[in-house]
């Protein structure tokens, strides 16, 4: 006790005066300190560290999510140009849906789209999308009205193919292919050909791309060729489609 | 009989404050070196003291210390002589135990102790390097310890600090 006094009164005194000397004994006395508290400083740090790592993971989320967006926002207004641009340069008149609901099966093939009477939308109105035709008009409602896809087995329509644009019937198969109906052995059909809407319908306008020929067979017991094609329609990433009035 | 105890203590307190306070310096390998009479009268008081009395004792002859060698580090020889009190109240509780060796051993280590960290406190040492404080330290304390031992051989009669 009598020491701990004695020392404390005469280091008091000493570290009192503000001679250069004590200042720099001071200033070990502080470099001693901060190498004994090293660790504490480290452990401190490193506590600290941990934190900041767990708000910055929060923040990267976060940044991830708007990143998703932007990139969703980009993507859909790349679409929507697409879409301004298509419609523009279409000469018919047309109304721009999106796809609000989904009721495809196995049976049927059908959507929703929020295009219904007051849009001047009626029954049987063809759908196309950026690619060709996408469906017709079954039913309409006041505000939606429902779709039936290109690729359902009650569709069909009367095309034209080849470079003599021979007249046929497309049904579809399965999946986004289809078959040609009724093209005769002669025609001139080549893979690739583009399929169009032959216009002898009172439901489609002629020249709406419809499929692209990925096959064709000519069999000697079948008068007529058989030809396999592939629907244009994005029938798997809808979005955005036109209705034609 | 007290007092005429008291006044011999006084009479050799006020004997070394003289003493020290004009004490010459002693030059030895470019080194001064100055006799510490109090650290040596701390040394002898010790023998026969209590540690808290040479505790007392120490703060107040380093204080002293102070005063009269160097103003600007007041507190610097009461720190140290304190610490040294301490340390040298052991001598009085091993005395009859610890043997001649032991004891001038004891006391050549206290003294470069006590040296040591009077000379670290008292240098700057962006100027004077420590190595130069560990030499005038030892030299210090050797020389103390040769005037303990010439003290302890041919003055004191009774009570002799190695025995």
């Amino acid at each position: 006790m009598i020491l701990l006094l004695c020392l404390s009164i005469s280091t008091f005194i000493y570290f009192s005066s503000k001679s250069l000397i004590v200042t720099s004994v001071k200033s070990e006395i502080s470099d001693i300190i901060a190498k004994i508290k090293y660790p504490q400083r480290w452990y401190l740090g490193l506590l600290s560290t941990q934190k900041e790592n767990e708000i910055l993971k929060q923040e990267l989320v976060l940044l991830r999510y708007n990143n998703i967006q932007l990139r969703n926002s980009i993507k859909e207004t790349d679409e929507l140009k697409k879409i301004i641009k298509f419609y523009d340069s279409y000469p018919i008149s047309m109304q721009i849906g999106k796809i609000v609901n989904d009721n495809t099966s196995y049976l049927t093939r059908t959507l929703i789209v929020n295009l219904g009477k007051g849009h001047g939308i009626r029954d049987n109105n063809a759908v196309v999308d950026l690619n060709g035709l996408f469906g017709r008009i079954v039913s309409v409602g006041d505000n939606a009205s429902h779709i039936r896809l290109i690729n359902d087995r009650n569709f069909k329509v009367s095309i034209r193919v080849g470079e003599d644009s021979s007249l046929g019937l497309f049904v579809p198969t399965h999946n986004n292919l289809g078959i040609i109906d009724g093209i005769i052995k002669t025609a001139e059909i080549a893979i690739n050909d583009t399929v169009y809407t032959s216009g002898v319908s009172t439901i489609y306008p002629d020249s709406i791309p419809v499929a692209k020929v990925i096959s064709i067979d000519k069999k000697e017991e079948n008068p007529f060729q058989e030809i396999v094609v592939e629907i244009l329609a994005d029938l798997d990433n809808y979005n955005h489609v036109f209705v034609i009035l | 009989m007290i007092s005429t105890y008291l006044n011999h203590k006084f009479f050799i307190l006020f004997f070394i404050f003289i003493a020290q306070l004009f004490a010459p310096k002693i030059y030895i390998l470019n080194q001064s070196i100055a006799t510490d009479l109090f650290l040596v009268y701390l040394t002898y008081l010790s023998t026969h003291n209590s540690r808290s009395y040479i505790i007392i004792l120490g703060f107040m002859f380093g204080f002293i210390q102070d005063i009269i060698t160097q103003y600007e580090l007041l507190g610097l020889f009461a720190m140290t002589k304190t610490s040294i009190g301490f340390i040298l109240g052991s001598l009085n509780n091993y005395n009859k135990i610890w043997n001649k060796q032991i004891k001038m051993l004891f006391l050549f280590l206290t003294y470069l102790l006590h040296f040591i960290i009077s000379s670290y406190l008292m240098h700057d040492r962006s100027l004077t390097p420590i190595s130069y404080i560990l030499q005038l330290s030892f030299m210090q304390s050797i020389w103390t310890f040769l005037v303990v031992c010439v003290i302890n051989k041919f003055i004191l009669i009774d009570n002799k600090i190695i025995n």
